[in-house]
């Protein structure tokens, strides 16, 4: 009951006119970067981080939050009406979505992608209300020890699940952690890799650098791409049918269990509760031939499973302080910057914040829900913006948010660089997230370590001697190493098959 | 795999100057770790990756193999973003915010977009006026007014 009681007073902090009005903008502007192919959440967070310095820090993390779900929402537009999915998280519905388009039945599409989830969104929350709470407390039990294994083990698990081959992730993992140690030593208060540059003596701050990776970057990358055919015919009937709601009923109830487990696991991410819903439905059901030409299960599914792992991901981050990926490093670095450490003392230390964000989670979804279904026609419209009026656009905010941030050119010329570094990341396929995720989390598990190392007195054995800092460092090995042994990555090959379906 | 071979030599140069330069920084006693001990091991786990990498990709090549960067179509775009930016950075105290806005705008749609002039002058305009009503007035972000500070 104290849960739903907490639940309670965190969705009327959320109701206060500034937090309403930031969570607005925060669901409508990632709608916006869900139906723009080639700004993702991740991009819209980074351009915004510079805003910390003047917003509140609840209204402001509500509007980051806000981003996050609402490109969810609206990466199933463009994948329902154009077969282009804004965000990846959007690819499998292009199946049947614009099959079901093409039929004439677009809006029953749009409108279960969007009734979907908005229950897998709701039913995640109370999933995070009663799960993060709970995990804290465990948390609380931690030492330098137990941190720094487990923070070993998220940056593991992010890397044994990357795309590509593990050792380019590791690679980006250990550049991130590499960058977090130019400026001051955390102890010691010496200069390091400063070169004598003053913007340095700060460090690489994560704002100029998630900019370039996330906003610059994909401009340059997405220069010469095309705008792809836009779905013409007017859209009618919004509202799934009663055969619609029967057809969806189980698949928007497994996508909910299966996008909160996927989302909740580290290193595992939205896409792949996606992909691993619609496989489950075509896999189960009595017609699988009708996958792929408009099964409507084949949208509700997915759909549903995004949003319900885009809220079960916040579940390591705000109860062990644990950044599973891109946005999720952002958003840490976002509290950071307001000066709330995220970890386990988290929601014991700032209820008001923990509590009033899933508060806003819950009206965001019912945000997104009310405005997204009238305001199609308006996304519609925002796909036929062409990209060479967008991406001045982008630009000039990066440069802005940036210069704003420090107050200097200095900061420009990070992005500007960071911009080139990600440009080249894409065409060589080495990933972002795990170079955030190491630049985010190196200063702490830098001082994790070193203060473990200084309580044993030199001996790496206090990372196996302690039960949970040894399941979390048996758990990082195994990752690592099994590779060498086995040839492959256990779960790897079926994430890849998912991916390939 | 010529570019593999480039890349991983890169990364390998990396590996060592850091290494290098994380000794200096001082590694101290094992009991008390000092300011080179993390850079330390994270560039020498670069290198090992790095070397590995080469290895195979050496012993994957063939001799016939000459395949190129793939970024040499897009290179003059990526240039022209980039050297928009540069020029950004580097005149915004001098001409200000508005204007330098106005040239990025416009030397964007105008040299990469190659869009007619009206619509080039007219949008960059349009974006200076609005960034300037924004960020100056509604933001109040102290954005450098450079020569039009008489003016605005």
């Amino acid at each position: 009951m104290d849960t739903l009681h907490s639940l309670a007073q965190g969705i009327l902090t959320a109701a206060s006119p500034l937090n309403l009005l930031y969570g607005f903008a925060g669901v409508l502007l990632g709608t916006l970067v869900g139906v723009l192919p080639g700004l993702g959440p991740a991009g819209a967070i980074a351009l915004l981080l510079p805003l910390a310095l003047h917003a509140p820090p609840l209204a402001y993390l509500i509007m980051l939050f806000g981003i996050t779900y609402g490109a969810q929402y609206g990466g199933s537009t463009t994948s329902i009406l154009v077969n282009i999915p804004g965000e990846a998280s959007s690819v499998i519905t292009c199946l049947d979505g614009y099959a079901m388009a093409r039929q004439g039945r677009a809006g029953p599409a749009l409108g279960i992608a969007a009734f979907g989830s908005f229950i897998g969104g709701m039913v995640a929350l109370l999933g995070v209300a009663f799960l993060a709470p709970a995990l804290a407390e465990l948390g609380l039990r931690f030492g330098p020890p137990e941190y720094a294994a487990l923070l070993l083990f998220g940056l593991t698990a992010l890397v044994y699940l990357a795309h590509g081959p593990m050792d380019k992730a590791l690679l980006m993992a250990l550049f991130g952690s590499l960058l977090a140690s130019v400026g001051l030593d955390p102890v010691t208060g010496q200069p390091r890799f400063t070169f004598d540059i003053l913007v340095l003596r700060d460090g690489v701050g994560l704002t100029p650098v998630v900019i370039g990776l996330f906003g610059v970057s994909e401009v340059l990358v997405n220069l010469q791409a095309h705008a792809g055919e836009i779905f013409q015919k007017k859209i009618k009937g919004l509202l799934p049918t009663l055969q619609d709601w029967k057809d969806s009923a189980m698949p928007i109830t497994r996508g909910t269990v299966l996008g909160f487990l996927v989302g909740a696991i580290p290193g595992l991410n939205v896409v792949i509760a996606t992909f691993a819903a619609y496989a489950v439905e075509k896999k189960i059901s009595k017609h699988p031939e009708k996958f792929g030409r408009g099964a409507i299960e084949g949208v509700a599914a997915p759909e549903t499973a995004n949003n319900a792992a885009s809220c079960s991901g916040w579940i390591p981050l705000l109860s062990l302080g644990l950044p599973t990926g891109s946005v999720t490093s952002l958003i840490f670095g976002a509290l950071m910057i307001h000066g709330l450490a995220p970890g386990p003392l988290f929601i014991k230390n700032s209820p008001d914040i923990f509590w009033g964000l899933l508060g806003s989670m819950a009206i965001g979804n019912a945000m997104l829900l009310i405005l997204n279904l009238p305001l199609i026609g308006l996304w519609i419209r925002v796909l036929q913006v062409p990209y060479y009026f967008l991406f001045p656009l982008i630009i000039l905010f990066s440069i802005i948010g940036a210069y704003t941030a420090a107050g200097n050119t200095g900061d420009v010329v990070i992005v500007i660089i960071f911009g080139i570094v990600g440009y080249l990341m894409k065409k060589f396929a080495y990933e972002p997230a795990p170079m955030v995720l190491g630049l985010v989390i190196g200063p702490l598990l830098e001082t994790a370590i070193r203060r473990s190392l200084i309580m044993s007195k030199g001996h790496v054995a206090i990372f196996f001697q302690r039960p949970i800092a040894a399941f979390f460092m048996g758990a990082a090995l195994l990752m690592l190493l099994s590779p060498l042994l086995t040839r492959r990555r256990i779960g790897h090959e079926i994430i890849e098959k998912l991916e390939e379906q | 795999m010529k570019r593999e071979i480039i890349i991983c030599s890169f990364w390998l140069l990396f590996s060592c100057y850091l290494s290098v330069e994380s000794y200096r920084l001082g590694l101290s006693t094992a009991n008390r770790p000092g300011p080179g001990f993390f850079p330390f091991i994270a560039a020498i786990a670069i290198g090992l990756i790095a070397a590995f990498r080469l290895v195979n990709s050496i012993r994957k090549s063939s001799p016939d193999d000459n395949s190129e960067l793939a970024i040499a179509g897009e290179a003059k775009l990526v240039l022209y973003v980039i050297a928009g930016m540069m020029a950004y950075a580097f005149l915004l105290d001098l001409l200000g915010f508005f204007f330098c806005t106005f040239l990025l705008v416009a030397f964007y749609l105008k040299v990469i977009a190659a869009r007619r002039w009206p619509a080039t002058l007219s949008f960059a305009a349009a974006v200076a006026l609005a960034s300037h009503f924004f960020f100056d007035v509604l933001l109040k972000a102290e954005m450098p007014r450079g020569l039009l500070s008489w003016l605005i």
